[in-house]
């Protein structure tokens, strides 16, 4: 297909723990990198879509971005919808972009969640996810409930941890060539196991990051794309798909809406699985990649798992993921790790994600998942042009 | 059947749960047993709602022991067990697991009344021929 909306600028701060930083300065200086690498002045935008913060609630993010950056675009809201957001964002964008009413569409994700609300406060946060009376009352916190996927996981599989120990180390690998990482030290699949439990069978390092952080994307008209310095990345396809909000009235513990909204978004593109060059897949847990990459199609179930041991997920594997390190080592501050996702991919498909580039990187896929497997988005993005 | 414009569900559940009775609704029209107790099926859709007592028997589908609590209230009380359990009715339940030895997927699990992390009595799964610890 012929796609009329593409990403023409991208901006990322480190991740970590950012002392000083607020939801607002991360948000700007992401913003503005985006801006200046899409060649476009802020008068330039005719949108911006915000998400959500943790740190510092407001009912409306980004009417408080715009006001700060002293822009009134024609299109201004904030979405929520957790780890989906970003991928959301860049969806709807597009869709919008395609009327032809807008140009150019800042969207922009951040929030200083280590510094601002410490790690214990961000799980005890998210523990709010759960629902109020059939699931909170009882313990529920967000490691616990990915736990319970992931021991229905091995159940099922009849496999060990290694699977998952695997992704963690992979990503850990990955991160150690992004300069802007939050971990970047190796480990092992000996140091995966031996951390400590979190949520049976997940432990410490089967866990995302707590981090400080923003990411930034202008989704443009493919016909006003004339300013980027690196090429424009198109929008193939793009597709939502969801079964529940709340685990214990999920449907299934193998089988989420990420079947449905990966087989949207490869319909619009006219791909498949097997085409992929690079993957940049939601990780907020190891049980999470393994689960959507054969929830999607991309392995039979059971075979995500080898295909980590095996190093397949690796930069010079058959299906290099989350090639900047993901949730689990790149970082992870809300919104913002979906959308680091995304500036990965677009990077990859540059050609300039210097000592982590997939070669000839043609076609990348994109997955936010919100909640417990909750709500689903995907992407396919093309080659830059 | 539940009338929506009576009592809101939730307090109906609250008030048999205070019994230590546990309701569920199953759909007239498409018969799936589900939680939570709503004046709308979550799978067709129908209004045709009936409430109905479990017989709090089921299977466990899948747990985690919880080693780190997310809450500061919740720490004392680690490690403790989370649980899913699919009902003999059908629907699925969220519990905490009391056992002394080692559970496994598939096991037969029946529920106690007992108090739980808030003090509330509540119910707690047991393995089949268990008790509350």
């Amino acid at each position: 297909m012929t796609s009329r909306a593409a990403i023409t600028g991208v901006g990322l701060t480190h991740f970590g723990e950012l002392p000083g930083s607020s939801w607002l300065s991360l948000h700007i200086e992401a913003a503005q990198a985006a801006l200046t690498d899409a060649g476009l002045d802020r008068s330039d935008v005719d949108g911006i879509i915000c998400a959500y913060s943790m740190t510092s609630p407001h009912p409306m993010l980004a009417s408080a971005f715009a006001e700060a950056m002293g822009m009134n675009t024609a299109l201004c809201f904030a979405m929520q919808a957790g780890g989906a957001t970003a991928a959301l964002m860049v969806m709807n964008a597009a869709r919008l972009v395609e009327t032809g009413r807008y140009r150019n569409i800042l969207l922009v994700t951040g929030d200083n969640r280590l510094s601002g609300m410490s790690r214990d406060g961000a799980v005890a946060g998210l523990a709010d996810f759960g629902h109020a009376i059939h699931e909170r009352p009882y313990g529920f916190s967000i490691p616990g409930a990915y736990g319970i996927v992931a021991q229905r996981y091995l159940h099922d599989t009849k496999l060990d941890e290694r699977g998952l120990a695997a992704v963690a180390v992979s990503a850990r690998t990955n991160a150690g060539r992004h300069p802007k990482a939050h971990k970047r030290d190796p480990i092992t699949i000996e140091d995966v196991l031996s951390s400590r439990i979190i949520a049976a069978p997940l432990k410490l390092l089967d866990c995302c990051l707590v981090s400080d952080g923003a990411a930034a994307v202008v989704v443009s008209a493919t016909d006003s794309a004339t300013r980027t310095s690196h090429g424009a990345v198109p929008v193939l396809g793009a597709g939502q798909g969801q079964t529940h909000e709340h685990l214990v009235f999920a449907p299934s513990l193998s089988q989420f809406g990420c079947a449905a909204s990966a087989a949207l978004a490869f319909h619009e593109a006219a791909v498949t699985p097997a085409d992929v060059h690079v993957a940049e897949i939601y990780d907020s847990f190891t049980i999470t990649l393994l689960v959507e990459l054969e929830s999607m199609g991309f392995f039979p179930k059971g075979h995500a798992s080898a295909a980590a041991i095996n190093g397949d997920l690796d930069i010079d594997g058959a299906l290099p993921c989350n090639t900047h390190g993901g949730l689990l080592s790149f970082g992870h501050s809300g919104a913002a790790g979906g959308m680091t996702h995304v500036v990965e991919a677009v990077e990859q498909l540059r050609g300039t994600a210097a000592g982590r580039q997939v070669p000839d990187a043609k076609i990348a896929f994109v997955h936010g998942d919100g909640g417990v497997f909750s709500l689903h988005c995907s992407l396919l993005l093309g080659e830059a042009r | 059947m539940i009338d929506p414009t009576s009592s809101a569900p939730i307090d109906v559940y609250q008030e048999a749960f205070a019994r230590h009775e546990l309701l569920y609704v199953r759909c007239l029209n498409c018969r799936v047993a589900q939680l939570p107790l709503a004046s709308v099926c979550r799978i067709c859709g129908s209004n045709d709602l009936a409430l109905d007592l479990s017989t709090q028997r089921g299977t466990l589908h899948s747990f985690t022991v919880i080693h780190r609590a997310p809450t500061a209230a919740l720490r004392e009380h680690t490690p403790y067990t989370l649980a899913l359990v699919d009902m003999d009715e059908g629907y699925r339940l969220m519990v905490t697991l009391v056992a002394s030895s080692v559970p496994r997927i598939g096991d037969v699990v029946s529920l106690a009344w007992g108090p739980g992390f808030d003090g509330k009595h509540r119910p707690h799964a047991v393995l089949d021929g268990g008790d509350v610890a």
